[in-house]
C-alpha cells in the first residue's frame, strides 16, 4: 500500500483500528538515487485477529533524498507512527541512522548501532564507499 | 711488562669483557628459562565477538583439549593474561573496545587472529562496518587462516605461537 507521506498518520490510524493490524514487524527504507527519492517500508502484523495472524501488510511511502545527506536538518523527513504502532520506535531509530530520514515526533532520536565517532553519510545509501584498508 | 698492562684503560676493557662473558653465560639460560615459562602458561582473553568462538569451544572441549598445550581455559582477569585470541569478525565500534582490552594487559603479551574475519574482514570485508583485518589496530603473532578454522588448525596455531616465544629474546 503506497501512500503520500502527508496522509500517513491517518492511514496507519485506519489500518490499525479498522483493519485490526495491531503492530509494525519491521520498518525499512528504500534507496532510489535515480529517481532521487527514498521510500520507507512498514511491515505491520497483527495479534488480535486469528485470520489475519499469517498476512503481512506493507505501508511504503516516499520521501525526498538529498544528495549531500545531513541527516535531521534537510527535507528527508516524515512524520514518526510511534504513537500508533508503538513498536517502531526502535526501527526508526535504526532507519534514521541508516538511511538519514529524519522522523518528526520520535521521542527519542539517538544513535542506536553505528559507532559513537561515525561521521560519514548514512551507511545503507547506494552512494556510501566503503574505505577498505 | 705486567705493569704496563695494568693501566686504567686496559682495566676497563678487561671489567667490559668481563661482563660480556657473563651476560652470555648466564643470559642465554636465563633467557630459555624464561620463555619456556612463558611458553607454558598462555593465558587467553577470548574475544569472542562471532562464530569463530564455537571452534574455540570445541577445541577447549574433551576431544581436543588444547589445555594438554598449556593454554588454560579460564581466566580471572585481563591483568593476569598474556595472549589475546580475537575469534571472529571485529566492528569498527568494536575496534577501540579491542585496543583497550590489549592495553591493560601487562607485557609480554601475544595476539593470535582467528579466522578470515580477524584477519582480513572475511566475508564482510566490503561491509561498512567491519574492520578490514584487526592487524591495523593490534600487532599481530600469528594468523590462523579457515572460516572457521578447525580446532585442528587452532591447535597448530597455538603450537606456533610457542615456537614463536621459544626464539623470543627476553627484555
Ligand atoms: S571467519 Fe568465518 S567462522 Fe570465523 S567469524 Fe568470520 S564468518 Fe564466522
Amino acid at each position: 500500500m503506497n501512500t503520500k507521506k502527508e496522509d500517513i498518520l491517518d492511514i496507519a490510524a485506519y489500518i490499525r483500528d479498522e483493519l485490526k493490524f495491531d503492530h509494525a514487524e519491521s520498518v525499512a527504507g528504500v534507496d532510489y538515487p535515480s529517481s532521487k527519492e527514498i521510500e520507507v517500508v512498514y511491515h505491520l502484523g497483527s495479534y488480535t485477529e486469528p485470520q489475519l495472524a499469517k498476512q503481512i501488510l506493507s505501508l511504503a511511502t516516499r520521501l525526498p533524498r538529498e544528495d549531500v545527506p545531513n541527516p535531521g536538518e534537510d527535507r528527508t523527513r516524515m512524520t514518526s507512527l510511534r504513537d500508533i504502532f508503538y513498536s517502531v520506535e526502535f526501527h526508526e531509530r535504526e532507519c534514521f541512522e541508516m538511511f538519514g530520514v529524519y522522523f518528526e515526533g520520535h521521542p527519542d532520536n539517538r544513535r542506536l548501532l553505528l559507532p559513537e565517532d561515525w561521521a560519514d553519510i548514512p551507511p545503507l545509501r547506494k552512494d556510501f564507499k566503503i574505505k577498505g584498508r | 711488562m705486567l705493569k704496563e698492562l695494568i693501566t686504567p684503560n686496559a682495566a676497563n676493557v678487561f671489567v667490559g669483557k668481563l661482563g660480556d662473558i657473563l651476560i652470555r653465560a648466564v643470559g642465554k639460560p636465563l633467557e630459555y628459562a624464561i620463555d619456556w615459562g612463558r611458553l607454558w602458561s598462555l593465558w587467553p582473553v577470548h574475544i569472542e565477538t562471532a562464530c569463530c568462538s564455537v571452534e574455540f569451544g570445541a577445541a577447549s572441549g574433551p576431544r581436543f583439549d588444547v589445555e594438554r598445550f598449556g593454554i588454560i581455559e579460564a581466566f580471572g582477569s585481563l591483568r593476569q593474561c598474556d595472549l589475546v585470541v580475537v575469534q571472529g569478525t571485529i566492528t569498527r565500534k568494536m575496534a577501540p573496545r579491542l585496543r583497550m582490552v590489549y592495553d591493560q594487559m601487562p607485557d609480554p603479551k601475544y595476539v593470535i587472529a582467528m579466522g578470515a574475519c580477524a584477519i582480513t574482514g572475511g566475508l564482510y570485508f566490503d561491509s561498512y562496518n567491519v574492520l578490514p583485518g584487526i592487524d591495523g589496530v593490534i600487532p599481530v603473532d600469528v594468523y590462523i587462516p579457515g572460516c572457521p578454522p578447525r580446532p585442528e588448525t587452532l591447535i597448530q596455531g597455538c603450537i606456533l605461537l610457542q615456537e614463536k616465544i621459544k626464539r623470543m629474546k627476553v627484555r
